[in-house]
């Protein structure tokens, strides 16, 4: 073999090489590629795992049936909602958005400040079918558009509550069915428990401060200033320091430092699984646990969040997820498919559906009225998520916070409760808290510009 | 005359030679040079390129997307070193790397000992005790995970049923440091007894047996024979092992997600938070602590070749 022969293998290998190195990077949506005139194709992003995600992969082939021809949705999972959030960015600088986007509520804020999509009501206004009064109260609130109307489709609905565990609760000597209604009644029956049964007296989310944000609504008190972002300006600042808060973190501060809390830390599931093998007596958690927490519906007694004050601004913060549709780079086929897509999620016999499978609340208050609706309210623990979601009024302190800044503030305020837990001074931690938090809001506000 | 001759057959051998080693060296680079460009193309495009690309990004400011947003100069640097937690990362960090290499070093050292005696079945406990290798980071780190959780984890399940209260392994600022530096340590001693199998069976027997003779025994013949030889193993470990746990990543983020109250961040970590961290696509503040992990790697390494390396005997 010559050495010009053996050269030119050597560098057609190299070649060869930095050619499929590169082709990884080459993967991009094929959404532009649907004409005006022929079915058109929307690609779908979410974050759905176990049942949600195989629920969620029959609607949307039920969806793709029916719009036989016309529509066809490809849904793809991405990871958990950090990582939608992630790969969103990334597609943006790459121009290679979704038609349909899955995000999660506390991202809210974020979606609006990229102006990337299209917000609902621009569709919702030409639709003379969409029933604006078909959501509970605080969902459109919690959803709305500068503008008016709504910025995204709420898919999911969720809300927590309190969960108790009735044979521990009962060796206790208590009564579930007149459970605690405030922070210092249940912090009160925790120690109760712990002292008589052995086991944790309660437990909640600890790995962000979720929990805090909803205690400061059932109290009135908004999270964020100002207005909670509601109003006309933009959010600069955290409120975790008023008297209802101090009052409320002084009280979980006792339960956590005594022994008598489990803290879970970052691990959910492990909280859930305590409470479900009887380890914990009572846990304020999501209405999405209800499935893993008590599979057989009967072990548990689901009770209102507990309040922290009798305000009557008071309420639970909604939780869950929304569907955005993508507006730059997409053609308004595209978007026009992509909105029946999303009113075909939000009809009522899907959202009874959805709910009845995933334990997330229906975002639709006519599901109530469908055969699975009434199956699954018949069930008098998902009859008082219900009631909690539909009773919670449109205040701004319910409607909570919305600020891009929202999943990087998070993590400042529970490492700072974290101290607080384990006994750190309640008010000067969390006034350092707001400092740190002040500082990355404005960092974000001016990468928003 | 014949000084001249020799003269002009030394200039034509000379130049014999000259074109010999020209042509050879013509034919030859560029096989050389083919043969490089795929390492070369490699390296650029996943080395050479995103070093250049960090640095220049350490000095723009990021839009919400973490798209490069103009030139701040060293705003990002000054954010970085004016952050009231900054120097409790760095002295975090510095921690955690002492700890694991210590941990690995002498528990390797513990371990392997035992392991290069002549007994029956040893095969199998070597086997047994370099295992941990081939399972992975996060593997690993999910397992521990559910052993330290407090409620139903093993451990504390073990602790409460001999009458024990739970321990908060992963929720508590006094453990949780502690508790991922052991993961680590248990994640990367497989390899370290590997490597230190291999370094003390390569000691040649004659030279023990003379010790022996000597009159050493087995701890003096130990402490200054064995020993002795294998620094230049031990010396392998410290370096690679103090670069892996400078960017340990994983079991932090399964662990404990660099809590609780920030107190398993670690430099690597708090890059991380500060690119890919909830919604915080700060790229420009990212790259500027690369670059600052990648003076600090770049420090010890020099510091550990300047200083540990002249205690080595190879």
């Amino acid at each position: 073999m010559s050495f010009r022969k053996r050269s030119l293998i050597a560098a057609a290998t190299g070649g060869a090489l930095i050619f499929a190195l590169s082709g990884c990077a080459a993967s991009g949506s094929d959404a532009d590629s649907a004409t005006a005139s022929g079915p058109v194709t929307l690609t779908f992003w979410h974050a759905m795992t176990g049942p949600a995600a195989t629920e969620l992969d029959s609607l949307v082939s039920k969806f793709n049936a029916q719009e036989a021809g016309k529509i066809t949705v490809d849904a793809s999972f991405q990871g958990s909602y950090a990582d939608v959030q992630t790969k969103y960015t990334a597609a943006v600088q790459s121009g290679t958005t979704p038609d349909v986007l899955m995000m999660n509520d506390i991202s809210t804020g974020f979606m609006v400040d990229s102006k990337k999509t299209t917000p609902l009501s621009t569709f919702t206004e030409k639709d003379s079918s969409f029933d604006a009064d078909s959501f509970p109260p605080i969902v459109s609130s919690y959803y709305a558009a500068a503008s008016g109307g709504l910025a995204a489709m709420p898919f999911s609905v969720s809300q927590p509550v309190l969960y108790l565990n009735r044979s521990l609760v009962t060796q206790a000597g208590l009564d579930p069915d007149s459970p605690p209604t405030t922070v210092a009644e249940v912090a009160d029956w925790a120690e109760k428990i712990h002292a008589s049964t052995g086991a944790y007296g309660m437990t909640m989310n600890m790995s962000d401060s979720w929990m805090l944000e909803e205690m400061s609504a059932s109290g009135g008190e908004n999270f964020c200033t100002p207005e909670n972002g509601r109003g006309s300006d933009k959010v600069t600042g955290l409120d975790l320091t008023s008297p209802t808060q101090v009052t409320f973190m002084r009280q979980l501060q006792k339960v956590f430092s005594d022994g008598t809390a489990l803290n879970p830390g970052t691990d959910n599931s492990a909280m859930t699984s305590a409470f479900a093998s009887d380890k914990v007596g009572m846990m304020i958690t999501s209405t999405g646990a209800y499935t893993t927490a008590d599979p057989s519906k009967t072990a548990s007694k689901v009770a209102a969040f507990p309040k922290t004050s009798e305000s009557k601004d008071a309420g639970v913060v909604i939780g869950g997820n929304a569907l955005w549709i993508s507006g730059d780079g997409h053609s308004e086929a595209q978007q026009k498919a992509a909105y029946e897509f999303l009113t075909y999620l939000h009809s009522a016999d899907v959202q009874a559906e959805w709910a009845s499978a995933t334990g997330y609340l229906a975002s639709n208050t006519s599901a109530a009225d469908t055969a699975v609706g009434k199956q699954s309210l018949s069930d008098p623990n998902v009859a008082a998520m219900a009631d909690q979601l539909a009773n919670t009024p449109a205040s701004q302190a319910a409607a909570g916070c919305r600020t891009g800044a929202f999943p990087t503030v998070r993590a400042t305020v529970i490492g700072a409760f974290n101290q607080v837990v384990e006994g750190a001074d309640v008010t000067s931690t969390m006034k350092d808290a707001e400092s740190k938090a002040a500082d990355q809001i404005a960092a974000y506000n001016t990468a928003a510009g | 005359m014949s000084a001249s001759i020799t003269a002009e057959r030394r200039v034509a051998v000379a130049s014999r030679r000259v074109s010999s080693t020209q042509s050879w060296l013509r034919s030859d680079r560029r096989v050389g040079v083919a043969l490089l460009v795929p390492a070369f193309a490699v390296f650029a495009v996943f080395v050479f390129y995103p070093l250049g690309k960090v640095i220049w990004l350490s000095m723009q400011g990021t839009d919400i997307f973490g798209q490069a947003a103009g030139f701040v100069g060293a705003k990002n640097f000054v954010t970085i070193f004016t952050d009231p937690q900054f120097g409790a990362t760095m002295l975090r960090t510095g921690a955690f790397c002492l700890a694991v290499v210590a941990g690995r070093i002498v528990l390797g050292l513990l371990i392997t000992i035992p392991l290069t005696t002549k007994l029956r079945g040893i095969p199998v406990f070597r086997a047994l005790l370099t295992s941990p290798m081939v399972v992975s980071v996060s593997a690993a780190s999910v397992a521990f995970a559910a052993m330290l959780a407090p409620g139903n984890g093993l451990v504390n399940s073990v602790i409460t049923r001999f009458g024990g209260s739970d321990i908060p392994f992963l929720t508590s600022t006094q453990w949780a440091f502690a508790s991922v530096i052991v993961v680590t340590v248990w994640g990367s001693i497989g390899f370290t007894v590997l490597l230190l199998l291999g370094a003390f069976g390569a000691i040649d027997n004659d030279v023990i047996e003379a010790a022996h003779l000597d009159g050493a025994g087995p701890l003096r013949t130990l402490w200054s024979i064995s020993l002795p030889l294998v620094t230049p193993t031990l010396f392998f470990v410290v370096v690679t092992g103090a670069v892996e746990a400078l960017t340990t990543f994983g079991q932090i983020q399964i662990l404990t997600g660099g809590g609780p109250a920030n107190s398993t961040t670690t430099l690597v970590y708090n890059i991380y938070q500060s690119a890919f961290g909830a919604g915080s696509a700060n790229f420009g503040l990212a790259a500027a602590l690369g670059v600052v992990l990648f003076l600090l790697v770049l420090a010890l390494s020099l510091v550990q070749f300047g200083v540990l390396e002249k205690r080595v005997n190879y």
